[in-house]
């Protein structure tokens, strides 16, 4: 409750902030949906946490889909100011990882197992962008800043490759636990290049970088790639003429 | 394309939600196990023999601890027909070991672990055993086979320090699941790992550990061999076999001569179990089971120089479960 409490503060001062110095104020909605993704485990060998299982790291890809998707449903709260503009997402984070281990079993085989894990979580990104190329249609820019992501629930799964496999039995689900995933709140640097169409909206491809391992036991990073897409609402909250209205 | 969806079937099949996450590992599933302490003969005629044998019951729910209430007649005699007579039972703890230990454990890497251990649990387990031991106790792994995969035969071990070194031999007891194969020949490889155990300066205690899984037909050193260096050394060599193959009546021999215990475990599960409390059996408390017999045969002599194995079956009521069965050895002088 307290972390909710904490976030809707934050939204309400960025709110008020932008709306103080804005010449332009758009309020839209937001759909985001990041596909390619990389999750890299910077050891040779990864030690269960709820077992005594070890694992072998053979396969750190950028992954399209198969990596984890996440699906991200929000409003934007977007501020010009002549050529620059600040960005309030605040939105739900539907968010999948999936990444494959190793067990070793005899010479020449190794059991694959796949570790999902499942968030629903809060995300707030806060970017400034910098637009160019105006003209009466559209226009470009690019945009970097932070996602401050608050997870509230958590599923993990695995899953063997081995159909006829009693995996239950062999292999512990939660071994990933502060290593892929743990329950705190985290930071991602954000990246992203915007295409601008006139007042209605915008679509972009942003790039987000987990700042941090979930555990301090191995070195884990994580990438994702994915494109956004926004509509403003036609709302006047606040109009100025602004660089490319000249 | 399904295994590289999201498992939101996985996650509904197999997930859990995590609110308090404690940091407890866990082991494979694990089956009732009872072992053998010791076994022994104490006098024959020709018509009957009289040994004693000690018989540990370890506990299925709960790890640590031994089952302590079971009576007389939770433990059946099977073996040669004839008729058998249980004439003194006791139960009491075992004091623990003064002395600090140094085990080695030796792991039959020879043919394959397909039947016996299909999923590598035995990694686990052992590696849970290796964890279990703290200082001033001390380990060393070791893997034995010959015409394998083995960078040294009968014996390799990946350091000759008994360093207790936690990550290096639970990374080598992983490793080793890549090569099995070759020959078993684990009392030539007893052999030299009791060598490492008499050169080792360390703790005085001295344990050798053997994972068995195959019948030993390739070692140029013989079973009374290995009896002979181990007592003169005051090493004690505890045996687990794993699956149906090991014969039961040699390695129980080797356990009951050199005061090892003897685990036969028909299961993976079983193995498991054993490796989870190994620990305890060599460096703590234990409860035992102590039963002097008697066996009359049904037809026949009892001809000195012979062996005879009998079988002690454990029924525990409360649970309602039946143990493995415990095999000793029993060998009338000559």
């Amino acid at each position: 409750m307290m972390r909710v409490k904490k976030i809707l503060i934050h939204l309400v001062f960025m709110g008020s902030v932008l709306a103080t110095y804005g010449q332009r104020i758009n309020l839209g909605l937001t759909f985001q949906y990041l596909v390619l993704k990389q999750v890299k485990i910077d050891a040779p060998v990864v030690e269960g946490t709820h077992s005594y299982s070890q694992y072998l790291v053979k396969d750190n890809r950028w992954k399209f889909f198969s990596a984890g998707q996440s699906i991200v449903i929000g409003t934007v709260l977007q501020m010009d100011y002549k050529k620059l503009y600040a960005v309030v997402e605040p939105s739900f984070d539907l968010n999948t990882y999936n990444y494959t281990l190793y067990y070793p079993i005899a010479p020449g085989v190794d059991e694959r197992l796949s570790f999902h894990t499942l968030f629903y979580q809060v995300d707030i990104p806060l970017y400034a962008g910098y637009q160019f190329g105006a003209t009466n249609l559209i226009r470009y820019s690019v945009f970097a800043g932070g996602v401050f992501s608050f997870p509230y629930f958590l599923e993990y799964a695995f899953q063997s490759k081995e159909l006829e496999n009693p995996q239950e039995d062999y292999f512990n689900s939660g071994d990933m636990d502060n290593i892929l995933y743990n329950r705190e709140q985290y930071a991602n640097a954000l990246l992203g290049f915007c295409l601008h169409f006139a007042s209605l909206g915008k679509i972009d491809l942003r790039y987000q970088y987990r700042l941090g391992s979930p555990g301090s036991k191995y070195p884990v990073t994580f990438h994702t790639l994915g494109m956004g897409l926004t509509f403003y609402l036609p709302l006047k909250l606040r109009k100025k003429t602004i660089y490319y209205e000249e | 394309m399904r295994s590289k969806g999201f498992g939101l079937v996985a996650v509904a099949l197999f997930g859990c939600a995590i609110d308090a996450p404690s940091d407890r590992r866990y082991l494979p599933p694990v089956e009732n196990v009872a072992l053998m302490q010791s076994g022994q003969y104490t006098s024959h005629s020709s018509s009957e023999i009289i040994f004693e044998t000690s018989v540990l019951v370890l506990n299925t729910f709960y790890e640590g601890f031994d089952n302590d209430y079971l009576n007389v007649e939770n433990f059946q005699v099977d073996g040669p027909s004839g008729t058998y007579t249980v004439e003194s039972f006791e139960a009491y703890d075992l004091p623990v070991p003064a002395a600090p230990s140094a085990t080695v454990l030796l792991i039959d890497q020879s043919g394959s672990y397909a039947d016996t251990d299909p999923y590598n649990t035995r990694a686990q387990a052992i590696n849970k055993f290796i964890r279990d031991v703290v200082r001033p106790n001390t380990f060393l792994v070791g893997a034995s086979a010959r015409l394998g995969s083995l960078h040294a035969e009968p014996l390799e071990v990946p350091s000759t320090d008994f360093g207790n070194d936690i990550n290096a031999m639970g990374g080598y007891v992983f490793d080793l699941a890549h090569r099995t194969g070759g020959v078993n020949a684990i009392l030539d490889g007893a052999d030299e790992a009791l060598d490492l155990l008499i050169d080792n300066d360390g703790p005085s205690r001295k344990q050798l550990v053997l994972l068995v899984h195959e019948n030993d037909l390739n070692s140029f050193t013989s079973l009374e061999s290995v009896v002979l260096k181990a007592n003169h050394a005051g090493i004690a060599v505890h045996v687990i076999t794993l699956g149906p193959q090991p014969e039961a009546r040699i390695f129980a021999q080797l356990a009951e001569d050199t005061g090892g215990i003897f685990a036969a475990c028909s299961s993976d599960k079983q193995m498991v179990k054993v490796f989870s409390e190994l620990e305890r059996l060599i460096n703590g408390p234990r409860f035992v089971y102590h039963l002097k017999i008697r066996f009359e045969p049904s037809q026949g002599l009892v001809e000195p120089g012979t062996g005879w194995l009998f079988r002690i079956q454990v029924y525990d009521e409360y649970t309602e479960e039946d143990y493995n069965d415990v095999p000793v050895e029993i060998n009338i002088p000559s």
